[in-house]
């Protein structure tokens, strides 16, 4: 993974050269082998050479505004076919499979919750933690009782925005048990996000977003057809379904662990209007530790997967759903 | 694995050829004719075959050689170093690398 500020890149034979514009320094060159990603900061320029080798090579290239949100990415014109899956995504939404798969990943995520704070509650010895996550598993088992209502997919929607709302109400509630004040207000914060948790949290989801979106596509689903967030020009619906599940596992843990080891400090933030974004620094250290974490390895249901295979392997397993290949869906929860 | 690869070859086209295969491959510059980096098996493999086809041109002489040795880190612990220094984080693979300011 590169990130990288005001520089030029272009290929020499199998790999990327990174030219600083203002020195005109010859940087270190990478070969193509060794890189999975490239991410880039507004104000970056790629040659065209640069963006053939690395559609070739399977490299992903990003572009990132300053607050880590994607605006762009490329990839290569020559997808695999995936008009199949295509279709049967869209018929999901009437016919049922829509409203399983939704209710499935809204519940890992309302679970991811609860053993993310039951795991800080037993470290910390804290009682109301724990019973702050045992109220938020409560409201994953709501999911299973309304279920039977449900007839159409924007019934279901309502529902389960309402118990998923409860869910992070709670959530992000009880994270400031284990956050100080100086750095955690007490609420999700977004847009600008208004303190230095926030702030972390909204840049490692775009890092995560990056993922979530090169595994839809890689598993031949449409990004843009999801079916808990509602259709919009321009708005990656599927992206923002099935990242749910991951949020907890692979943003909030990373991000909680930077801020308990004072790793990144409000030293790290430029204010806004109305807000904070990380700076440079604060960038890099969130970063790395996203990017680590999603190159860790763990066991699951007896294999050993790194969380950014488990990202494609859900992905996969949406679109092999969706076909008819398997019969179930089961989301990605996460209870160390 | 980290591997050491040197050679020693007359001709400065063909050598400048191997050198940047090397590149190719992400393996680092130690010395002018030393690379050092970390390899998959497999890929040590295919780098050598593509060494042996730029060494077989009419330029080539019976002196030529490429040396490709496998290190395990072991060994690589116990080495010593004189003058410029070789530090292995240098030459690892990373997850994440920042690049430009």
């Amino acid at each position: 993974m590169v990130d990288e500020y005001g520089t030029y890149i272009h290929k020499k034979s199998n790999r990327f050269i990174f030219v600083d514009k203002t020195e005109k320094l010859l940087k270190k060159g990478f070969s193509a082998d060794k890189v999975s990603q490239i991410l880039i900061y507004t104000g970056a320029a790629v040659t065209a050479d640069a963006i053939e080798l690395a559609v070739k090579k399977g490299i992903d290239i990003v572009y990132l505004d300053r607050m880590g949100k994607p605006f762009a990415r490329t990839y290569s014109c020559g997808q695999e076919n995936s008009a199949t899956v295509q279709r049967y995504q869209a018929r999901a939404y009437d016919d049922g499979k829509g409203i399983f798969l939704m209710s499935s990943m809204i519940g890992a995520k309302i679970r991811n919750q609860a053993y993310f704070l039951k795991s800080l509650a037993k470290n910390r010895d804290n009682e109301r933690l724990a019973g702050q996550a045992e109220r938020i598993m409560s409201q994953a088992e709501k999911i299973k009782k309304r279920a039977e209502e449900w007839g159409y997919i924007e019934e279901a929607r309502d529902s389960l925005f309402g118990i998923e709302g409860e869910a992070s109400r709670i959530y992000f509630q009880a994270l400031s048990n284990v956050l100080p004040e100086a750095v955690y207000s007490g609420t999700r914060t977004k847009r600008p996000p208004g303190d230095l948790f926030n702030a972390m949290l909204s840049y490692g989801y775009g890092i995560l977003y990056t993922e979530v979106e090169k595994a839809c596509i890689l598993s031949g689903l449409n990004p843009y057809m999801g079916f808990l967030h509602t259709d919009l020009p321009g708005k990656p619906s599927l992206v923002l379904d099935l990242i749910e599940e991951f949020r907890q596992p692979v943003v909030d843990r990373s991000v909680l662990s930077l801020i308990s080891k004072n790793l990144v400090t409000k030293n790290d933030l430029k204010p806004v209007e109305g807000g904070f974004y990380l700076n440079r620094a604060g960038r890099h250290k969130t970063l790395e530790a996203v990017s680590e974490r999603l190159a860790k390895v763990i066991n699951y249901r007896d294999f050993r997967h790194s969380f950014s295979s488990l990202v494609l392997l859900q992905a996969r397993a949406v679109s092999k759903f969706l076909t008819g290949e398997r019969n179930g869906y089961a989301p990605f929860v996460y209870w160390r | 694995m980290f591997l050491w690869l040197v050679y020693d070859i007359t001709d400065n086209s063909l050598r400048n050829k191997v050198s940047e295969k090397c590149l190719d491959f992400g393996l680092y510059r130690f010395q002018k004719s030393v690379f050092f980096g970390e390899l998959e098996q497999e890929k040590m493999y295919s780098l050598a075959e593509e060494i042996e086809q730029v060494l077989d041109h009419e330029e080539g002489t019976e002196e030529d050689s490429v040396l490709l040795s496998p290190v395990c880190t072991a060994c690589l612990g116990k080495r010593l170093v004189i003058g410029k220094n070789f530090d292995i984080d240098t030459y690892a693979e990373k997850e994440c690398l920042f690049i430009a300011e």
